[in-house]
């Protein structure tokens, strides 16, 4: 038998005893439990939706799956337990949980989760936010089988949350007199029924050093790569070059341990190499920091062949840490991933140059693709002007040899990658349940509102 | 951990029983008590922060002495009791007990209470309050019309079929009556919600009207019209149980085109309502406390209970007119609402008395004596009464004052002796409710913290050191205090004494439904729509009226300023807490869309708010949930959170009762720019 929560839309009146009851007996972090309120300030034409939420216990939890440090544990009635003796903080089930149900918590820098009041489970009292909820609204169950317990706007995840909602029917709402006195539709963006959050410039400010973690490890495999294809160090000559991918790829090391709420232990990333992107990705990164060093103190004794491999799988193991939180069909065409990064790095340094051509109007295309569909904060706008400046820069190769069209035109070209990796980051969305609700929502309402416009228009 | 069923003893609806599990003295869990069927699930939010509230850091528990410089210091009971002594008596050599002020609020509800009068008769007297902030223009309407102010069990919502919420917002004020609302509404039953606002219970009924404030009596009597005109009435009813009826019929003026005009919802609707209400089988209407405190409080009541009157809706289950259960306070030795009013026999050698709607003017006309020492417990006026600034300003003036309080409120702030006050869990009580049909015990669970004295205590001391025999005057030693309560409770009959000390308990005469056996404690023993007493006591119409609401010369002022309460506090009691301040967004005017385009105002734009008593400053929120016309902000934030907004409304007493026509206020608001 499974645990899991019940919610009752109908019964729910928004109050958040749940929230405050979460606080006052786990001291977790506000939001752990959190009400959803769509529709807040009750815009007539659409119905105000309720829904409390914390961890859903998934009977395929997306967080444990992805864990590299093994923090989590599922119990026998398949709740979903985080080990805060055992978390690094590196924050990847906050990415990978849909439901943001794992918060990390700056103060300790390690995570935090609803773990279904385990202390008074086993004493036999229910979890806090149900026994606190005053109208019954929220209550607990036990059951085989949580399949289609859901109302068809709770987007299914496929990791099989063990949540039941009931009573949600969005369209009652009530008839209101008179209905002519207030607004029917609004295009302000404050009464906008559920505004979608944008914390783009906040994300790119907290992980940025991630951002450098990656264009430091693209870096050592290009340089892999290109002496694997050339069959000498890229950069010609001296000890220090062929020492460098075995620099860039210590300091992404030390950035990336750095980043940890616990860097004491982050001998645990690669604990989950059978089932987590982030372990795999870290086992290959210091596998290529391993393969840098032997290739830096005995050159040659690795076939070049093999090295590149390794370099080639690295920057995949990196890309898959993105593609298996966010798993939308945009981010894999996006060029700013670090595959298509390495490899468009590549064709810079090696011949034939058409190669370098065809990626250029490759990324041309994609880029224009992406820059019609993208929102266009203030972040993205000055990051697709230097992305989009590198492009016609195939046309400086008219004349190469010449030192200032080639330095500009190598300072260009790598400005223009590194935009794209900012690109990537931004355009990088971990699903987040709420906001695909609200956008269902708004999806709706913006129905109900054009319908209500071509009424008053036909009369 | 040990258990024990506790009740919590705020000033609200709901009085909810729950569990509490404590250990070595302390309270660590909260939890439901299934067996009170009004409030089986959780208690609010407010309950649950208990566990913070009472173990708070930011809680007083010691005496606190205000220093020359403002600042407070710690000091002993003793010498706190001993200052406090010292300048009750002098003041009362000097000018006689009346220049003591004793102001109570509604903060903790208890028999316990009562022992703050006896002290402060024996002490020879002293300047009082009378009236209610809250309800009692409401009561005072039920009492007119039906004699006794009680309703049916709460969980009998459940059997109506058509459930009309009159300016009651049940999800944010009695959050459990929303449990019984939807059990209702399973069995199909369809829930009308008459609000100005589209409130969180708006949120889940099947019809929303919304009219203009305080013109709900005109609402009511157009509708009551449309069912007499229609033969829908019900006669037999009417002819057995109803005095009054002809003079109402003759006298309704109020025709739907007309209530349509004053309430801005169209005739139409009013009809539709009217017919819905007549035609349905049993029909309960629940009334607000907010649409009573107008300048109309009182009329609007019997207007709005006229609609269960003639339809014959009084005395079944299903049915009945939901404002006030008194059933409950068994124990009290003067029933509300008369508790409220001035008493001119009984009280007269001892009591000086001062409306507590219209305090600060009143303060000032005091005659001889003046106040000179001032005793406050169980409240916070400087936020909570009509007209605070001034409020403050006659507090001011008192040269000593005694606050007894668990946090430095606002009025806390004021004083020049604290003493701490006791806790929920830190001394046994029965406490009444008055939507609860329990009467219920609440035990001593918790040791006080600190140098905490309960209330009880603290005026026992207080007369040894005066030199006055307190136990003669039934003030009991703190040993004998649990004597005193079993004493206080042992011959009041309805109940067995010993089973409500260990739970809840409904006493024998709740009568329900209310009003069953059809006999009414009114003067002709029938249901009285027209009421002489309304005329005699209040000098109102004798008949259920629409009356303009008085404006205090600020007709001009364009918006209605609402402060209702809301879900996170009652009045100014738990927003101070972390976790209430971790869930609930900061408080915000609400502006409705139409106001704020036409001001150019959008959400977050900081505005000035004011009228003639002053201004206050804070954030707008554009909400659709605000009807054009009105402002709303909730009352009871403290000065130190942008609160303080009863600074803004005008002091004046409801039509009956003696409550505080709060709503009547008018404002006009400003951007300011940044």
């Amino acid at each position: 038998m499974r645990k899991g929560f019940i919610f009752d839309a109908a019964l729910c009146v928004s109050c958040k005893a749940c929230s405050a009851a979460c606080i006052l007996e786990n001291g977790l972090l506000p939001g752990t439990r959190s009400l959803f309120a769509w529709n807040g300030h009750a815009l007539p034409l659409v119905n105000v939706i309720n829904l409390s939420m914390a961890c859903n216990h998934c009977a395929d939890p997306a967080c444990a799956s992805g864990c590299p440090a093994l923090a989590y544990t599922i119990g026998p009635d398949g709740i979903v337990i985080h080990h805060p003796d055992r978390c690094m903080g590196c924050g990847y089930c906050t990415w990978r949980c849909p439901y943001d149900a794992p918060k990390i918590n700056s103060a300790t820098g390690i995570i935090e989760k609803c773990h279904f009041c385990a202390d008074r489970t086993t004493e036999g009292v229910g979890p806090a936010c149900v026994t606190a909820c005053p109208t019954g609204a929220l209550k607990m169950t036990e059951t085989e089988d949580f399949d289609g317990m859901l109302p068809a706007w709770f987007p299914d995840t496929g990791i099989k949350p063990s949540f039941i909602i009931r009573n949600s029917e969005t369209e009652s709402k009530p008839h209101t007199v008179p209905s002519d006195n207030e607004t029917h539709e609004s295009e302000d963006e404050e009464l906008y029924p559920g505004r979608l959050a944008s914390e783009d410039a906040v994300r790119l400010k907290k992980d940025w050093s991630l951002v450098l973690f990656s264009v430091l490890v693209i870096a050592a495999a290009v340089m892999l790569v290109i002496s694997g294809l050339s069959g000498r160090p890229a950069l010609a000559g001296s000890g220090f070059s062929g020492m460098l991918p075995l620099l860039l790829t210590a300091c992404a090391m030390a950035v990336s341990v750095a980043h940890l709420g616990r860097p004491g232990r982050s001998y645990r990333a690669v604990l989950n190499v059978i089932r987590s992107p982030l372990s795999r990705e870290i086992a290959m990164v210091m596998l290529l920091g391993a393969v840098s060093l032997v290739s830096w103190l005995k050159p040659g004794m690795i076939p070049l062949a093999v090295t590149a491999a390794i370099a080639v799988l690295t920057v995949i193991a990196v890309d898959l840490v993105y593609f298996a939180a966010d798993r939308r069909f945009s981010l894999r065409l996006h060029t700013g991933q670090a595959f298509f990064t390495a490899l468009y790095a590549v064709t810079w340094f090696t011949e034939p140059r058409i190669l370098f051509i065809i990626f250029s109007m490759l990324v041309a295309v994609l880029v224009v693709m992406r820059y019609g569909s993208a929102d266009r904060g203030e972040p993205q706008r000055t990051l697709y002007y230097i992305r989009a400046m590198s492009i016609p820069l195939v046309f400086l190769l008219i004349y190469p040899g010449n030192p200032l069209t080639d330095l500009f035109a190598t300072v260009l070209f790598f400005a223009g990658l590194v935009a794209d990796r900012l690109l990537f980051y931004l355009d990088f969305n971990p699903p987040n349940i709420k906001e695909t609700i609200k956008e269902h929502f708004n999806t709706e309402y913006e129905k109900e509102r054009d319908k209500k416009r071509e009424d008053s228009g036909l009369s | 951990m040990k258990e024990h069923i506790t009740v919590c003893p705020r000033n609200c609806y709901s009085t909810c029983t729950f569990r509490v599990f404590t250990e070595e003295g302390r309270v660590k869990r909260i939890l439901p008590y299934e067996g009170n069927l009004a409030t089986p699930e959780g208690p609010c939010i407010k309950g649950l922060a208990y566990l913070e509230r009472e173990y708070s850091p930011d809680r007083i528990i010691y005496p606190l002495k205000r220093q020359a410089d403002g600042s407070f210091v710690r000091i002993g009971v003793n010498e706190a009791l001993s200052i406090i002594a010292e300048r009750l008596t002098t003041a009362r050599e000097r000018r006689g007990p009346h220049s003591v002020l004793f102001y109570k609020g509604s903060g903790y509800s208890g028999l316990s209470n009562d022992i703050a009068g006896s002290f402060w008769k024996l002490f020879g007297g002293a300047t009082t309050t009378y009236g209610n902030l809250c309800w009692p223009a409401g009561l005072e309407a039920v009492r007119l019309t039906l004699g006794e102010v009680k309703h049916n069990l709460p969980w009998d919502i459940a059997n109506a079929t058509l459930i009309i919420l009159w300016g009651k917002n049940s999800a944010e004020t009695n959050v459990q009556e929303m449990i019984h609302i939807e059990k209702a509404r399973q069995k199909g039953a369809r829930v009308v919600v008459i609000d100005p606002r589209r409130t969180l219970t708006a949120d889940k009924a099947d019809l929303l009207i919304r009219p203009r404030p305080g013109t709900d009596a005109a609402l009511a009597l157009a509708m009551a019209r449309v069912i007499i005109d229609r033969g829908l009435a019900d006669t037999e009813f009417i002819n057995r149980h109803v005095n009054g009826f002809d003079e109402f019929a003759s006298s309704l003026e109020m025709t739907p085109d007309k209530a349509q005009e004053i309430t801005g919802i169209p005739a139409s609707e009013i009809i539709k309502l009217a017919v819905m209400a007549a035609g349905a089988e049993r029909l309960t209407v629940i009334a607000g406390y907010g649409l009573q405190r107008y300048t109309n409080g009182g009329q609007t009541i019997r207007s709005i209970l006229s609609i269960p009157v003639i339809t014959g809706m009084i005395g079944k289950s299903g049915c009945g007119f939901t404002f006030a259960n008194l059933q409950s306070y068994i124990l009290d030795d003067v029933k509300e609402p008369l508790s409220y009013y001035p008493d001119p026999v009984s009280d007269k050698p001892f009591r000086r008395a001062i409306s507590m709607a219209t305090f600060g003017p009143d303060f000032f006309a005091l005659k001889e004596p003046a106040i000179e020492v001032a005793w406050i417990e169980r409240g916070n006026p400087v936020v909570q009464l009509p007209g605070s600034s001034e409020v403050r300003k006659a507090l001011d003036s008192v040269l000593f004052k005694v606050v007894v309080e668990q946090f430095m409120t606002d009025t806390a702030a004021l004083a020049d002796i604290i003493l701490p006050a006791k806790g929920i869990f830190e001394q046994a009580d029965v406490v009444g409710s008055y939507w609860n049909p329990y009467a219920q015990y609440k035990p001593r669970v918790a040791d006080p913290p600190g140098e905490v004295l309960p209330e009880s205590e603290i005026y026992w001391r207080l007369a040894q050191i005066i030199g006055l025999d307190g136990r003669a005057a039934g003030i009991p030693a703190p040993e004998d205090y649990d004597a005193w309560l079993t004493e206080r409770i042992s011959h009041t009959p309805g109940f067995v004494r010993e089973e409500l000390m260990q739970k809840p308990v409904i006493p024998d005469q709740n009568e329900h439904p209310a009003y069953g056996n059809m006999k009414f404690e009114t003067p002709s023993g029938r249901i009285e729509l027209r009421s002489d007493w309304a005329v005699n006591l209040w000098g109102v119409n004798p008949l259920p009226t629409y009356e303009p609401l008085k404006d205090f010369g600020e007709e001009h002022l364009p918006l209605r300023l609402m402060t209702p309460n809301i879900a996170s506090r009652i009045h100014s009691q738990f927003g101070n807490l972390q976790v209430i301040r971790s869930v609930v967004e900061e408080p915000a005017w609400e502006i409705s869309v139409a106001d704020a385009r036409s001001r150019g105002l959008r959400s977050g734009d900081m505005i000035r708010v004011f009228n003639s008593r002053g201004e206050v400053r804070g954030k707008i929120s554009v909400s659709a949930r605000v009807r054009s016309g009105s402002l709303v902000f909730p009352n009871g934030i403290w000065l130190g959170e942008g609160g303080g907004v009863n600074r803004l409304i005008v002091p004046s007493e409801t039509d009956m009762g003696h409550g505080a026509a709060f709503h009547n206020t008018r404002v006009d608001i400003e951007k300011l720019v940044p």
